[in-house]
């Protein structure tokens, strides 16, 4: 067997083998560096964070479905989806983005739709937006 | 076979048997809901109306707080009220009540005789369009009501509501809001039915149970919302709402089958 072929089918194998325990640990949504954005003074979310004790609103977004949104220490609100829900609002919300729904179909909605699922299926991510004010 | 093949294989081996493992474990048996007894829809308002000043406040919120979210009472209502110090209205289980300023003025019998007796009364004595005795069966068939409308300068007590069936809701272009087929009086703002126009809504499924808001819109079933008491608070202050005590909304249980513009409604109850 060529050494390439060899190579190529071994980091196949390897890579298989990693998702694989990745799959059996139950797809654990793997953390991105926390961004902070910083409000300024006028925005409405201004109010929301300054609303908080802390001066701090932490939006974090888990592609398993799930959006929290938390300040103080406690769950403020949070968001349950699955790729078919998030397709139906993404739907929705073309009537008021675009008039034309058939371009927002195949050139928002349906790579957006595309995305949510591979990152809800297949590879989970854990990101962190925390917002400050200015 | 020589050694890579060996690994490659005991790499894919290693794999199959932890998915197979996972896959085996993760099926679950859903046991079925045990069987609900007692009353299915549970409802308390209170009613508060000063004549002097016309303020009202219903189920613990003021008038400017339900004018913010459409509701209004029309004059006559508002002049109903004044009639008496009080009216309490009380279903429980098999029994209807009245009482007039703490008077007992009436009591019946709550069974399915005596309910078609009052549709009948309710459909000749009455201008409103026939009564759906189907959904009125649905609604009062297990009930525990309790309405009391009492003169006072004070904010009502909280609501409590615990409702299985799902409310009909009729609007139409104008915004004018029927409820289970009767004209509330009320409309929604203009802005509120333009932005129903721009998203094609036709019809709207709206459930709330405890903190969780669960929506279908034209049929199709979009992210649903937990809201949590505190976030209700810091919303409170950064917009400075005045919300007040909104405790008991989140034990409530209401489900709204919303169709506008002469659409059907779609779902009967709210859950899977």
């Amino acid at each position: 067997m060529p050494r390439v072929l060899r190579i190529v089918l071994l980091t196949l194998a390897v890579i298989l083998l990693l998702y694989g325990v990745y799959y059996v640990l139950g797809r654990p949504a793997l953390p991105i560096p926390a961004i902070r954005y910083k409000v300024s003074q006028g925005n409405q979310l201004y109010d929301l964070v300054k609303a908080t004790e802390s001066d701090e609103l932490r939006l974090t977004v888990v592609t398993d479905g799930q959006i929290d949104v938390e300040g103080d220490g406690d769950r403020l609100a949070s968001i349950q989806y699955t790729p078919k829900t998030l397709g139906n609002a993404l739907t929705l919300a073309g009537n008021f983005i675009s008039k034309d729904q058939q371009e927002f179909q195949t050139d928002v909605s349906k790579p957006l739709q595309n995305l949510s699922s591979l990152l809800y299926n297949i590879l989970r991510f854990k990101l962190t937006v925390l917002l400050i004010p200015a | 076979m020589n050694k890579f093949l060996k690994i490659l294989f005991s790499l894919l081996a290693i794999l199959m048997i932890s998915i197979f493992a996972v896959i085996q474990e993760a099926k679950v048996v859903t046991a079925a809901p045990p069987a609900q007894e007692g009353p299915v829809n549970q409802l308390f308002v209170d009613v508060t109306y000063d004549p002097a000043t016309k303020a009202y406040s219903i189920g613990g919120f003021t008038q400017e707080q339900l004018a913010m979210v459409g509701v209004t009472l029309p004059d006559q209502v508002l002049a109903l009220l004044g009639s008496f110090s009080q009216v309490t209205l009380k279903l429980t289980g098999q029994t209807l009540e009245v009482l007039a300023d703490e008077a007992k003025l009436a009591t019946m019998e709550w069974d399915k005789d005596s309910r078609s007796w009052l549709y009948g009364m309710i459909d000749n004595f009455t201008q409103m369009s026939p009564l759906d005795q189907q959904r009125a069966e649905l609604w009062l068939d297990k009930a525990d009501i309790q309405l009391v409308v009492r003169q006072s300068t004070e904010i009502s007590k909280p609501l409590v509501i615990d409702l299985n069936t799902i409310v009909n809701v009729d609007i139409d272009k104008s915004g004018r809001v029927k409820v289970e087929g009767f004209d509330t009086g009320s409309a929604l703002p203009a802005s509120v039915t333009g932005l129903l126009d721009t998203a094609k809504v036709k019809d709207l499924t709206l459930c709330w149970s405890k903190g969780v808001l669960k929506n279908k819109v034209n049929g199709a079933d979009i992210p649903s919302v937990t809201v949590f008491q505190e976030g209700v608070s810091v919303v409170d202050k950064a917009f400075g709402l005045n919300l007040g005590d909104i405790g008991q909304v989140f034990q409530s249980q209401l489900g709204a089958s919303v169709a506008y513009g002469g659409g059907m409604h779609t779902d009967n109850q709210c859950g899977e």
